[in-house]
């Protein structure tokens, strides 16, 4: 059977990245197939190649055994191709229903656009999310009212109304809940049943096995080998992403000092209600349940997000006043955000820049030699191994992975004594993943404590040593030892 | 092909292609009217860039620091620190001193009321800074009805027309300003950071800064270099001839911002270029008036110029993308 899609030997430098040599990739009809590799490998760049989103430096492609010469994405989707890329494509003061017509040729008579026939088709398609989003997502409010997550499932039903031969899918289920992604998923087979094909780019295994036929792996640019997911493990993905024999690390059970270093109490603020909590010096601590149920809020609190909040907060003994971020920051909190573009990177500013604005206000440095500051920064980016070419390179020539290191190095710059973290793995990869978890666990070593939101619940229930359960704004349970389980976890978040 | 990549992306840098176009008007000027480029009439052209290149940096901070974020009101600033100046100076060079604070210090707070304007009451800039610009200009008239204001004292005069080695003295001290500007934006906390909030408003402030905070001393910085440049200004007519001598500035210092290659959406673009794009325009004006094309004919070009380089810089973004 000659495969619907085919890339023999395709390359892609920029300067003087190899993000892609010599590729090799061949999808067939009707099936899910998963890109898997670690940040930075070239995965959303072979994407782009496909449909001439870049152009690509050599190499052929091949589309129903016919070589094509796409010259632009719009080619590509007529001929049947599209992607849901990682960085979200929508435009903010447009309209929901807007963006999803946006450049679309589902047009009425003459050329004019057909709104009730739009709306009727947009309707039906967040039908397909109802209960799992918010009463807000409509056809007509703006997309700048959106939540992060509901603005992906509008970037995913954008290409998915027109049931493309061809869909490729970038990190498209990494800021979605659980029960969100199950949706997807549900879309995802439907598309399969008829013929059509979906190539899935995501850094969770779980979801790998769960719906995917075939991977190719990518290691620095090269495909170094497909496989049937059907007889392939964990293991054997792992070691093909890393080129070295791997095993995930066993929980270790860590203890904490006996030591309190925070104590909120009775406190209240947006959805917040009633949170009394204590977190000992070194200690991580879980935030987890249903997504959505406060987590964000109760660390954006700590960050001075909500200065009109009640109750009192010490740390260390000294009584917190919450009134800023710029506050936070001084008393010795940092915040990462896994939503790194609204709330993270400056795009268009260097990786330099990036790095060290935070450390600068926390030591109240006013002046600076940019020489001085590249030589401060050189030993944190080691430490998180962080993928470059220059310093001053825009932050938006990384791979989302390696712009998350940064949101991370800019606070680990700043000494902090809590760092507050929501979910701050999305989009990472499994390696770095465990390289970050073992820098946490280094960190609280020195007696650095963390409050850490996470959507994966295998990642918290592995990695924190107590996890607080929310619903609905309350703390509802508290586990601990041996009561850290998943089953442990579904009933406390469903009660 | 390779190598031409490096090449390319600096013929395509907005400062370059100002100057590139600058030097190509002089020469053009001199093939078209003799003397055009000569060095006096350079130095000529260059002190009445000076002026505008002070407003401009007050719209580089202004405009950088935010998507949309402009300030409307320098031109009536200007004004406002001439008429100032001359009115408390009255005429004495004893006078001059207390003469410069005020004018500092008025222009100072009126910029931070633009900036509470737009920050903690959520006027459109735009908006806030054409008013600030009525009541700028209703406080000049105040000025010049109330006092009777005289010119330049002869001190004022010496600083900024008196000459050393043949070039006046408000040249040195647009380039010990441009010096200072280019410090400021690259080399200060204060500086980066409105790069940082221009680009991401949100993040910054989650980095910990006071975006609101920021943006107000943007604002009042914008004013004080206005007032700053309409003292300058004064030293350089001696005499205040009308009410309107500065509101050419607010127009000229934006485009003068935007040739620069300073970003309207925030984030991007320092002082040497928009300094450059000052002395383009007074070339540009200059050769014209050389050519005698009527004032209408001047404004046409001016405006064709315009679009061609915002096209270029356009193109510029696109191909990085
Ligand atoms: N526009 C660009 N300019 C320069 N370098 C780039 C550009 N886009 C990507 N790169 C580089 O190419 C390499 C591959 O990037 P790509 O975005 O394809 O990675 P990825 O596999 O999608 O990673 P992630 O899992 O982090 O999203 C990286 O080293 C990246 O820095
Ligand atoms: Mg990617």
């Amino acid at each position: 059977m000659i495969p619907l899609l085919k890339l023999k030997g395709v390359s892609k430098r920029f300067g003087g990245v190899h993000a892609l040599r010599q590729c090799n990739f061949s999808l067939q009809s009707g099936e899910i197939h998963f890109l898997i590799g670690a940040n930075g490998c070239g995965k959303s760049t072979l994407s782009k190649i496909i449909v001439c989103a870049l152009e690509k430096d050599s190499g052929e492609i091949l589309y129903n055994g016919n070589p094509v010469n796409f010259s632009n994405p719009g080619d590509a989707r007529q001929a049947g191709i599209d992607v849901v890329y990682q960085e979200l494509s929508l435009i903010p003061d447009l309209s929901v229903q807007e963006n999803m017509f946006l450049g679309s040729r589902n047009q009425g008579k003459l050329g004019f656009t057909d709104t009730k026939a739009q709306e009727k088709i947009c309707r039906a398609a967040l039908e397909r999310f109802k209960g799992v989003v918010s009463e807000n997502l409509t056809p007509d409010i703006p997309v700048n009212r959106l939540t992060a997550d509901e603005r992906q499932i509008v970037e995913i039903l954008k290409v998915f109304i027109r049931e493309p031969k061809v869909i490729i899918l970038d990190e498209a289920s990494s800021s979605l809940h659980s029960t969100q992604v199950e949706i997807l998923f549900n879309l995802v087979r439907e598309l399969k049943e008829k013929g059509h094909s979906v190539i899935m780019i995501s850094h969770k295994m779980k979801e790998l096995f769960e719906i995917g036929d075939r991977a190719t792996i990518i290691r620095n640019g090269l495909t170094v080998a497909t496989v049937e997911l059907k007889e392939s493990s964990h293991e054997e993905i792992v070691t093909h992403m890393v080129g070295e024999q791997y095993f995930s690390a066993d929980k270790i059970n860590r203890v904490p000092k006996d030591e309190i270093f925070l104590t909120i109490k009775d406190l209240s603020a947006g959805k917040l209600k009633d949170i009394n909590l204590t977190l000992f010096k070194g200690e991580i601590l879980g935030l987890s349940g249903l997504q959505g149920q406060g987590q964000s809020e109760l660390l954006l609190t700590l960050f001075g997000g909500h200065p009109e909040y009640k109750g009192d907060l010490f740390l260390d003994g000294k009584k917190l006043n919450l009134r800023s971020p710029a506050h936070s920051v001084r008393d010795g909190f940092a915040y990462i955000s896994g939503d790194r573009k609204s709330y993270g990177v400056f795009p268009v500013r260097s990786i330099l820049e990036n790095t060290v604005l935070a450390y600068l206000k926390k030591t109240g440095r006013k002046f600076f030699s940019r020489k001085s500051l590249r030589s401060e920064v050189l030993p944190i980016l080691e430490r998180l191994d962080l993928i470059y070419d220059n310093l001053d390179d825009s932050i938006s020539q990384l791979s989302g992975g390696n712009q998350q290191k940064i949101i991370i190095g800019r606070w680990l710059m700043t000494g902090p004594k809590v760092i507050l973290m929501d979910d701050p793995t999305k989009g990472v990869d499994i390696k770095t993943k465990e390289e970050l978890y073992a820098l946490m666990k280094e960190l609280c070593d020195t007696g650095v404590s963390i409050i850490w939101n996470s959507s994966e619940d295998q990642e918290i229930l592995r990695n924190a040593d107590r996890v607080l359960v929310l619903n609905d704004g309350w703390i509802v349970d508290e586990l601990r030892e041996d009561r850290l389980s998943e089953y442990e976890l579904y009933k406390a978040a469903m009660a | 092909m390779k190598n031409l990549k490096p090449v390319l992306i600096y013929v395509k840098n907005p400062t370059v292609i100002a100057t590139g176009i600058a030097l190509l008007l002089l020469v053009v000027g001199e093939f078209r009217a003799p003397g055009f480029a000569k060095f006096s009439q350079i130095i000529n052209m260059l002190t009445v860039a000076s002026f505008l290149g002070i407003v401009a940096a007050g719209q580089n901070l202004v405009v950088l620091s935010g998507k949309g974020v402009i300030d409307l009101s320098v031109g009536k600033m200007v004004t406002l620190g001439a008429i100032l100046g001359g009115a408390i100076a009255n005429g004495m060079d004893s006078g001059v001193v207390l003469a410069f604070m005020v004018v500092m210090i008025v222009t100072f707070s009126v910029g931070i009321l633009n900036g509470i304007g737009v920050t903690l009451i959520g006027i459109p800039p735009l908006i806030m800074t054409l008013s600030m610009g009525i009541v700028v200009e209703s406080m000049s008239r105040f000025v010049t009805g109330g006092l009777a204001v005289k010119g330049a004292t002869p001190i004022m005069s010496t600083i900024v027309t008196g000459r050393f080695l043949d070039i006046p003295g408000i040249i040195y001290i647009w380039i010990v300003f441009t010096v200072l500007m280019i410090f400021f934006q690259n080399n200060t906390r204060f500086g980066m950071s409105l790069y940082n909030m221009g680009n991401n408003d949100e993040a910054a402030r989650l980095s910990g800064l006071n975006v609101t905070w920021l943006r107000i001393t943007t604002y009042g910085l914008s004013s004080m270099l206005a007032g700053l440049a309409g003292f300058f200004y004064l030293g350089y007519l001696g005499s205040i001839y009308n009410i309107s001598l500065g509101n050419k500035y607010t127009l000229a210092s934006v485009v003068a911002v935007v040739v620069g290659g300073v970003s309207l959406s925030g984030g991007k673009g320092g002082y040497l270029g928009v300094a450059v794009g000052c002395i383009l325009l007074q070339f540009l004006e200059s050769f014209l008036t050389v050519q005698s094309i009527p004032p209408w004919g001047r404004e046409v070009i001016m405006g064709v110029t315009l679009l061609v380089l915002l096209t270029a810089y356009a193109r510029e973004k696109k191909l990085r993308q």
